[in-house]
């Protein structure tokens, strides 16, 4: 440091007495020009006056410090510098350069410190513009090195003192905000799976209880023959049960850990409503439930018709498990501007509105719900908006004004 | 669960007063929450619960009394004039309920606005393909006046998406709508914002539209209620 200091000044030194040197010449160039005008015109005043020339001669050799004295010459030099200065703009002060060496040299060196000065503050200030740059590429090289070593978190202060540096800043952030957000969804993934299983063994755990309670009643040996019959059938219809949460919990698992790929395709829309409404229909019929579909023609809209089909049947499924008897469903079709609405409307005995909200979540089911209708997962209206988000759709509901629920659906058409 | 990156948007015990004495009304009464990134909230309440002063101060349009606003960790209020008119810019698109948009100008000027303030280029096909995501490509060079409400909501949704904020604030958006388009509106924005990987943050007092949310706040005489 100290070694680069000393060459720097160094360097600095000979700038500047090269400078004063340079200077110095010049300054003396320059007065050695003006007395060789002088000369000029000190031989011109001679050609126009011969009877002064040997004053002009005195005067041209007078001393620089004696120049304005004056009272010391002749009346003939007297009057010969007079008219030289008047009639010729003849400078009688004008000494010759060689006399006057010590005040070149000394303007010189006062040119050329100021001069070197200058470049050193120039170059300077350019160094400290470079180094600001290279600290910022540094830090920028070291956030680069972090994210490569897997840490995207930018330990650096924000750098807001120029807009560009700003906006590099922003990207660099961003990227590394991307780049976390990726390694967070692996992490989020593997919790999900953690809680689906630690859900589904919950979910499992009640109707296995229920069934090996019968099984164990079945197996007694003081029920009679009618309480055994009684007991197999509990069986058989908890085995039911049984079968019908696993297929749910199946399709749940699956399209959760993304196995089953949604694929949204051109197809009519109606054919979907159909095979909906034909996968209730039976249930509907047995409860004298009566499923009314408008939809003016058919329509041709990109989604995947599996999965359609199996959300709206989850919606209707829920109507007619929470309608009485002797009731209407109907599903309302429309076609808006980018979107289709789909609108299922049931005579059932709603959800109240703090509920609504909560109805999406895995395995939720309302008080209400719970009370009524053995049967249900709260599976069913999770795994519908699962769907239906996945193709860009919502899903929502509202209480009717009288009595029961509509659920709204819309799917990009 | 790492929480700094998750989180996009925090409130930092916030608060603002209007008014004194027996007149003072608190606004937003030391509110803090966090919001995630990617997520759609819903910012719900009654009128005057103070639901609006508070999308002003996260979208840095008002200045809080005390506390913080912190997006991706950063203090916006921490920034000077310019510079937070410019990271407003960067990082938030703006969506009201009267729309906002300028009379003078048709709905392809009035979507390039925020680009031409920044002086960015006007990525053509982009630009296109957001107003057609939108369904508003064919009426690319109509007046504002000559719009319906739902088409004057979509115009001014494709203005706050044309900067690609990371960030979506949106102020009641289908306040003056009829029910099927607001639903339509909100299909679309919700798509839209899962598209680009955005996060929305909406105020409504409509119950249908929280349902859609990933997460409801509800806000109680200046305070949030979970």
């Amino acid at each position: 440091m100290d070694g680069k200091r000393y060459k720097n000044l160094k360097k600095y030194f000979c700038i500047y007495i090269a400078f004063s040197l340079l200077f110095t010449a010049v300054l003396y160039a320059q007065a050695s020009y003006g007395r060789t005008l002088e000369h000029r015109r000190m031989l011109t005043l001679m050609a126009a006056h011969p009877e002064w020339e040997a004053e002009l001669i005195a005067l041209w050799n007078k001393p620089a410090d004696e120049g304005g004295d004056q009272k010391t010459g002749t009346e003939g030099l007297e009057i010969a510098a007079r008219t030289a200065e008047e009639k010729y703009g003849y400078d009688l002060h004008k000494v010759a350069p060689e006399r006057q060496f010590y005040f070149f040299w000394g303007l010189g060196m006062v040119f050329g410190g100021i001069l070197a000065l200058g470049l050193m503050q120039w170059e300077r200030y350019r160094r400290r513009k470079g180094l600001d740059f290279d600290e910022t590429y540094g830090k920028v090289c070291e956030c680069l090195e972090q994210f490569r070593g897997g840490n995207f978190r930018q330990p650096i202060e924000y750098d807001d003192r120029s807009e560009e540096w700003m906006n590099l800043w922003e990207n660099l952030r961003e990227l590394g905000i991307y780049f976390e957000g990726l390694k967070e969804r692996l992490k989020e993934e593997e919790e999900s799976t953690k809680a689906l299983i630690t859900d589904i063994s919950h979910q499992l755990k009640t109707p296995l209880a229920s069934l090996r309670m019968s099984h164990e009643l079945v197996t007694a040996d003081h029920v009679t023959e009618e309480e055994r019959e009684e007991f197999q059938r509990q069986e058989a219809k908890e085995i039911e049960k049984l079968e019908m949460l696993l297929a749910e919990l199946v399709n749940l698992s699956r399209l959760e850990k993304r196995m089953i790929q949604i694929k949204p395709i051109p197809a009519s829309l109606k054919e979907t409503i159909t095979d909906a409404v034909s996968q209730v229909y039976m249930k509907a019929r047995k409860k004298e439930i009566e499923i009314q579909v408008k939809m003016d023609g058919d329509m041709e809209i990109c989604h995947d018709r599996k999965w359609t089909a199996e959300a709206i049947t989850n919606v209707l499924d829920n109507a007619v498990k929470y309608s009485g008897r002797n009731t209407m469903i109907t599903v309302c079709v429309q076609h808006l501007v980018n979107y289709v609405l789909i609108e299922v409307e049931d005579e059932g005995f709603g959800i109240s509105t703090e509920e609504l909200v909560k109805i999406y979540q895995r395995f939720y089911r309302g008080d209400e719900a719970r009370e009524k209708v053995k049967e249900g997962s709260g599976v069913g209206l999770y795994l519908a908006r699962m769907i239906l988000e996945q193709q860009g759709g919502t899903i929502s509901a509202k209480r009717r004004p009288k009595q029961g629920t509509v659920f709204k659906i819309t799917l990009p058409g | 669960m790492n929480k700094e990156t998750a989180i996009i948007l925090e409130l930092d015990n916030l608060v603002k007063y209007y008014g004194s004495g027996d007149n003072l009304v608190r606004a937003v009464d030391h509110t803090s929450l966090q919001i995630e990134r990617g997520k759609f909230t819903a910012i719900v309440g009654r009128s005057g619960s103070g639901k609006s002063t508070l999308l002003h101060l996260i979208g840095g349009l008002d200045r809080p009394d005390e506390g913080r606003v912190l997006i991706e960790g950063k203090d916006i209020f921490s920034l000077k004039g310019d510079r937070l008119a410019q990271f407003r810019r960067k990082k938030i698109g703006f969506i009201f309920q009267d729309y906002n948009l300028i009379p003078a100008l048709n709905v392809w000027e009035n979507v390039v606005l925020p680009l031409g303030l920044d002086n960015r280029k006007v990525n053509r096909q982009e630009v296109e393909q957001i107003l057609k995501k939108i369904g508003i490509e064919d009426k690319k060079s109509a007046m504002p006046n000559v719009l319906s409400g739902g088409q004057k909501q979509r115009t001014a949704i494709a203005r706050a998406l044309v900067t690609k904020p990371a960030i979506i604030l949106a102020d009641e958006p289908t306040g003056n709508l009829d029910s099927q388009t607001e639903l339509e509106v909100i299909s679309l924005l919700k798509k839209c914002v899962q598209d680009f990987g955005q996060t929305l943050v909406m105020i409504t007092h409509d119950e249908t539209i929280a349902q859609m949310a990933d997460r409801i706040i509800a806000i109680e005489d200046g305070r949030a209620v979970n």
